[in-house]
């Protein structure tokens, strides 16, 4: 069995982030795998500790990808593909989509697995529209996953009304929720044998693919702008006796809040 | 009285001993090696005041202390009883000549009436008292009855031989003369038949004779080796405290494994130290953990770790190592070896220096960086001290966040060689104060406290990372030695040569450990600075604080010797001197955070925090007092636990900012103002400063 | 400007998302259409023409009583063609996030994700969506014809009091290669989250069931959903599907109470759409105090059954205004 996993590098979101002339500062930022698709690794990772499988990860963007790639393999992964074009930057869920679905299509894959979601862009679109364009099924935000039977993989999603079990034949697309499960870390045994193990580095043309197919210029939206979101204002706090308060509290949620209206 | 049975019985004594002993000490030899013989003062003198003196045994448990220390004096002393016994045996009538033997001959008599008396209170401990930290062992009653009947037949030899052979002009006369029991005893034989006299005699002597070399076959398969290995033991012992671990070297190209995995794996020392444990329990009663019910003995261990060394021994001397199983999960459960807070209690308890705490982390580092196989809770831990240098993960550019709105100046250590200016210290606040809120204020007391002693320090602010301390007790050596690195080159960097530290965790990893890795500083911390700078006059106090009690956090007191600075603080900051938990100084109960536990779920047995509360509680305090940010927290949430919400949890730090007496010049001395938070200095004697 | 708003239901009723999106159209003064696809939903389309919407297209069918991507996707390229529209509306929920993007490649439309703002201007629409974990406001642009999904509690729905006509479409035909083997409900007879008008949270403070359900009793009185923040979840004290933040719903109710939650931002990114958020925590300095219109230090073991039992009291006695 191949799985594919994508795994994307993305801005440390615990940093603060600074905004110039509607960009953002690059001095001093972090990167780091996307957690939500570290998720999706652990998953894959998962079903490999169990069956006979070889997980391949995918990152793009220039050298500094290969930071997640290492880790990914340090953490078990079997081989790594490294998409090297900086081209491939700021583009939105349909280009990186494009991209993915590029390399993944007549590879033979059983699985293609990503996080949900990016933890740079929040957009989680990249999933179905891979689904999509390999006209493959999807099932997106799942926290369990495995094999039922040869093809045949039984899943446990976060729907709106509740968790649902699906059942997805392969080939497909799954999407992990960050929900699945802290992700292993890698051990010193998986650290040294990472060294040996194989990084394809692939080019657009590669792929078929020109530069203006992917990233911010093959990007069929466009972020024409970047500010510092308005916080909320704090509001009143009071101290005080716990009935005394419990009180006040009730008056402000049936006369302002109107909560029993 | 028998050369020929005499010589059979030295025979099969020897050969007893050594066909049961040898097994044990090829184990030891095929072990690791760390035995070393530096710092030879030091170690001759451990010996004459640990094992001669016994020092420990005493000073922590008096009563049974003293019972312990007179029967192994006696024991000594009766070497040459036992000797003279033995040369009795080729020729009777041997006694040591001149006034040597006389005086020897009163001394063995006292000597082995006090060890019966001090058997008979044994016996009384363990039947009557039952103290908690004793189990009753077979062991234990069979050693007992063996002295007992060694002291008892010499008696009855001695006033049979007496009967016999004493005064007036009996060849034993002389002896008699100085021999107050045997010759009580004789007495008491007087009237018997001679028949009776003569049977006692002999069968009294190979009863003993016999006896002994049971015992010293004996010794060889029980707790009782440690006889024969506590004074090595102690010469041997680590001279560090048990703050400071190893440096596992990661660099090893040939290492297959890191840390701990079976019982081949354990040092000589260690396996040392598992044939001394005498499970005299002392390392129990006040192990944080054991004490909360929770399933870390350091007894059971070393007993379990004994059991299996001796269980696999066919193994291990044939070096079939594949064949032994993981410590973890088989021997001793992972619950075991992740309950340990790493306090040390137990080391410092310990009569013969067994170390414990090295031996659970090196279990845990195979568990964390060959197996991945840890608590969950420390996941996130491990992920974010290496992403963020901080356990939680939050951004390292959020690290200086809590110099905001402060109203003394907390410059940079990057921002004073900008502009050129002189560093005196760096105050390296540590992650607790830099982004835990209860103790960014204890960070923000301390600056306060730094400005007002007009010192030059700075902070590396975002440039200082996690010591690694948490990384290193939990085994994660590797992501520990990242850590460190990338401390020391920073510090080296900007050619720091004097740290100041507010946490003991940070205190110890800095001082005791980056050494190991070339970093080299004088290392402070909070407490002894301050000591000092009130010493220097630099600070003045007033008694702000009454009823205040002090905790001993275990990383500065027990592992770091620092007792007297806290206390001398606090004294100068209260009306009524410090007082004492019950447990204080080496002796102090751990708080439950340390060893990694701090980011771990309590979830066995009832919580450390409180149990030292309630200890605290009792000498009914308005301040609980401690210079750990750990333990300020665990002492918080344990006053909150027990619903004691009008006793403050505070650190020294800002119980000195508080008490601070600031020199107004316009004042013309020193004017006493009591305020949360000291008022910015005046520019001109004019301005009046604002209240 | 004609626009497709992507209808959701349960149990036979729309959602209030849907009804939000209608509000969108309404705000942009655009025509309105619906796909309302589900099972047992046909009598939602009075509803929904008079919150706005002109014309419905149905699709009512048992087989599609539970979202599955295939036949949906099917179903809203079918009412796009359909309905003319240049703009498809879809509500930032999981179903959302499932369908919008797939529709998106399917048609190769630009596709903006979780609008918290948007308008059209000069033929192209112009969005508002944060980014880097909230600390961004993106302004976002693309060309019509687009796809767009927006979140809870951007628009208000409005009641116009019109009637949409309706069309049936007929069911689609798709290979089902994933299927949906069965629901587990977290039982409770409790309003939903997303659709709730005030939500009451506890955090990991509860401690325990014994606290969980202090604040589950007052959710009840209030009739309101319950919430809770990742480490009350994770703790066990409430169900995940009750998670509040950043990992898991965002939730915009007219009134958040937060009960011993101290306010990290992975929980308040969930919700500080909310229009009024209340606090109720023991710890002074807590990060929740700085975002709440009305907060009270104490301990919610003392103040949320006194909170119960006077509401109970209002409610019993009918007497509203205090």
């Amino acid at each position: 069995m191949k799985i594919l996993v994508c795994l994307k590098q993305v801005i440390d979101v615990e940093l603060n982030v600074q905004l110039r002339d509607g960009r953002i500062v690059e001095e001093g930022l972090q990167y780091a795998m996307n957690a939500y698709d570290e998720s999706a690794l652990e998953a894959a990772l998962q079903l490999k500790d169990k069956l006979d499988c070889e997980v391949v990860v995918l990152s793009m963007g220039p050298d500094r990808v290969t930071d997640v790639l290492k880790k990914a393999l340090a953490m078990g992964a079997d081989r790594a593909v490294h998409l090297d074009d900086p081209a491939v930057l700021g583009g939105d869920s349909g280009a990186a989509a494009r991209a993915i679905a590029a390399y993944a299509k007549d590879k033979g894959f059983d699985l293609v697995m990503m996080g949900r979601q990016a933890q740079d862009t929040d957009a989680a679109g990249a999933g179905p529209m891979v689904a999509e364009l390999l006209g493959l099924p999807q099932v997106t935000n799942i926290i369990s996953l495995e094999q039922e039977s040869e093809g045949k993989f039984l899943t446990r999603r976060v729907g709106d009304d509740g968790r649902e079990v699906v059942e997805v034949s392969a080939p497909a697309v799954i999407t992990v929720s960050n929900d699945y499960g802290e992700a292993r870390l890698p051990t010193m045994k998986g650290i040294l044998g990472a060294k040996k193990k194989p990084v394809d580095v692939v080019t657009l043309s590669d792929l078929g693919l020109e530069a203006s197919q992917v990233g911010a210029a093959g990007s069929q939206t466009q972020v024409v702008g970047r500010e510092k979101p308005a916080g909320r204002a704090a509001g009143r706090k009071l101290t005080g006796e716990g009935p005394d308060l419990a009180k006040q509290l009730v008056e402000y949620l049936v006369n302002d809040a109107r909560v029993l209206a | 009285m028998g050369p020929i049975l005499i010589t059979l019985m030295l025979i099969a004594g020897l050969a007893g001993f050594v066909y049961f002993g040898k097994d044990k000490l090829k184990l030891l030899l095929r072990a690791r090696k760390d035995i070393t013989f530096d710092h030879l003062p030091e170690r001759v003198k451990g010996l004459l005041v640990y094992g001669l003196g016994q020092k420990r045994l005493i000073t922590g448990d008096p009563s049974s202390g003293w019972m312990h220390a007179l029967i192994f004096w006696g024991f000594l002393i009766l070497l040459v009883r036992s000797l003279t016994l033995i040369i009795m045996g080729y020729y009777e009538p041997f006694h040591i000549p001149t006034f040597v033997g006389a005086g020897y001959t009163f001394l063995k008599d006292i000597t082995e009436a006090l060890v019966l008396v001090m058997i008979g209170y044994a016996v009384y401990r363990r039947l009557v008292i039952r103290p908690k930290r004793l189990e009753n062992s077979r062991d234990a009653w069979i050693v007992l009855i063996l002295i007992g009947i060694l002291m008892v037949t010499d008696f009855l030899f001695d006033g049979a031989k007496f009967a016999l052979f004493g005064g007036p002009d009996g060849w034993a006369a002389a002896e008699q003369a100085f021999s107050p029991v045997g010759n009580l005893v004789s007495l008491a034989l007087a009237g018997a038949p001679q028949l009776f006299n003569q049977v006692l005699y002999h069968g009294a002597y190979w009863i003993h004779i016999a006896t002994l070399m049971g015992f010293a076959v004996f010794l060889t398969m029980s707790k009782h080796m440690h006889v024969i290995t506590s004074l090595p033991n102690v010469f041997f012992r680590r001279l560090d405290t048990s703050g400071k671990l190893d440096l596992l070297d990661l660099e090893d190209e040939d290492a297959e494994k890191f840390g701990t995995v079976t019982i081949a794996d354990l040092s000589q020392k260690q396996i040392l130290d598992l044939y001394t444990c005498t499970e005299c329990g002392r390392c129990k009663t006040s192990c944080p953990t054991f004490v909360t019910d929770k399933p870390l003995s350091l007894k059971m261990l070393n007993d379990q770790l004994k059991h299996h060394l001796v269980d696999t021994k066919d193994a291990l001397l044939a070096e079939k190592l594949d064949e032994l199983p993981p410590l973890a999960g088989n021997i001793i459960s992972p619950d075991t070896i992740w309950a340990c807070t790493t306090c040390g209690y137990c080391e410092q308890a310990c009569p013969v220096f067994i170390d414990q705490v090295p031996r659970i982390v090196e279990m845990r580092q195979n568990l964390v960086m060959m197996e991945g196989d840890f608590p969950q809770e420390l996941s996130k831990v491990f992920k974010g001290m290496e992403r963020n240098s901080n356990p939680w993960g939050i951004g390292y550019d959020k690290r200086e966040e809590w110099t905001k709105g402060l109203d003394v100046p907390v410059p940079t250590v990057a921002q004073l060689k900008a502009e050129g200016k002189n560093l005196d210290i760096l105050y390296f606040v540590g992650c607790m104060g830099s982004f835990d809120e209860r103790n960014q204020k204890i960070a923000r007391a301390l600056a306060k406290i730094l400005n007002a002693a007009g010192l030059n320090f700075g902070i590396l602010g975002k440039e200082e990372g996690c010591t690694g301390d948490t990384a290193k007790r939990t085994g994660n050596e590797m992501l520990f030695q990242e850590l460190a690195k990338y401390n020391i080159e920073k510090f080296d960097s900007y050619e720091i040569k004097t740290v100041l530290t507010s946490c003991p965790h940070c205190f110890n990893t800095i001082k005791n450990e980056y050494p190991q890795l070339g970093g080299n500083y004088k290392v402070m911390h909070h407490t002894e600075l301050i000591d000092q700078l009130i010493k220097d006059g630099k600070i003045n106090l007033s008694q702000a604080f009454e009823d205040v009690i002090f905790h001993d956090p275990c990383y500065l007191g027990r592992q770091n010797g620092i007792y007297d600075q806290p206390r001398a603080i606090l004294g100068a900051a209260s009306k009524n001197g410090v007082m004492e938990f019950e447990r204080h100084h080496e002796k102090s109960f751990c708080c439950g955070a340390g060893g990694g536990r701090m980011w771990m779920e309590e979830t066995i047995g009832s919580r450390i925090n409180e149990e030292r509360v309630r200890e605290g509680l009792e000498k009914n305090p308005s301040v609980i007092a401690s210079g750990c940010p750990f333990c300020l927290v665990m002492m918080k949430d344990g006053v909150a636990a027990k619903d004691a919400n009008h006793v403050k949890t505070l650190d020294i730090a800002e119980i000195v900012a508080d008490a601070m007496i600031i020199p107004l010049p316009m004042a013309g001395g020193n004017v006493q103002i009591k305020v949360d938070n000291p008022p910015s200095l005046p520019k001109t004697s004019d301005e009046k400063p604002e209240a | 400007m004609k626009v497709l708003v992507i209808a959701e239901t349960k149990q036979g009723k729309v959602k209030k998302g849907t009804l939000e999106l209608l509000g969108a159209a309404q705000s942009w003064g655009a025509e309105a259409s619906v796909l309302l696809a589900g099972a047992g939903v046909a009598g939602e389309v009075d509803t929904l023409g008079r919150h706005g919407a002109s014309k419905v297209f149905v699709a009512d069918d048992a087989s599609l009583g539970m979202y599955v991507t295939a036949p949906f996707a099917a179903l809203v390229v079918e009412a796009y063609k359909a309905s003319g529209a240049e703009l498809i509306l879809f509500a930032d929920t999981e179903m959302g996030k499932d369908l919008a993007p797939r529709v998106a490649a399917k048609l190769s439309l630009p596709f903006v994700p979780g609008a918290v703002g948007a308008s059209v201007e000069g033929g192209k629409l112009v969005a508002k969506r944060t980014s880097i974990a909230g600390k961004v406001m993106e302004t976002v642009e693309a060309s019509l014809p687009a796809i767009i999904s927006i979140k809870a509690g951007t628009f208000e729905p409005k009641e116009v009091g019109g009637s949409a006509t309706s069309e049936t479409l007929a069911l689609p035909q798709t290979d089902l290669r994933a299927i949906v083997r069965e629901v587990l409900k977290e039982t409770s007879e409790r309003v939903d989250l997303g659709d709730a008008r005030i939500v009451v949270a506890g955090g990991r403070s509860v401690r325990g069931p014994e606290g969980a359900k202090l604040i589950e009793d007052l959710a009840d009185v209030l009739g309101a959903a319950v919430g809770a923040s990742r480490a009350a979840c994770d703790s066990g004290f409430f169900p995940h599907s009750c998670q509040v933040g950043q990992t898991g719903r965002t939730v915009a109710p007219d009134v958040y109470i937060a009960i011993g939650i101290s306010g990290a931002i992975q929980h308040t990114a969930g919700m500080t759409g909310s229009k009024v958020i209340v606090a109720i925590n023991t710890d002074p300095d807590a990060p929740i105090f700085s975002i709440a219109d009305f907060g009270i230090v104490a301990d919610l073991f003392t103040v949320v059954p006194l909170l119960t039992e006077e509401f109970k009291r209002l409610k019993a006695g009918n007497t509203v205004a205090v």
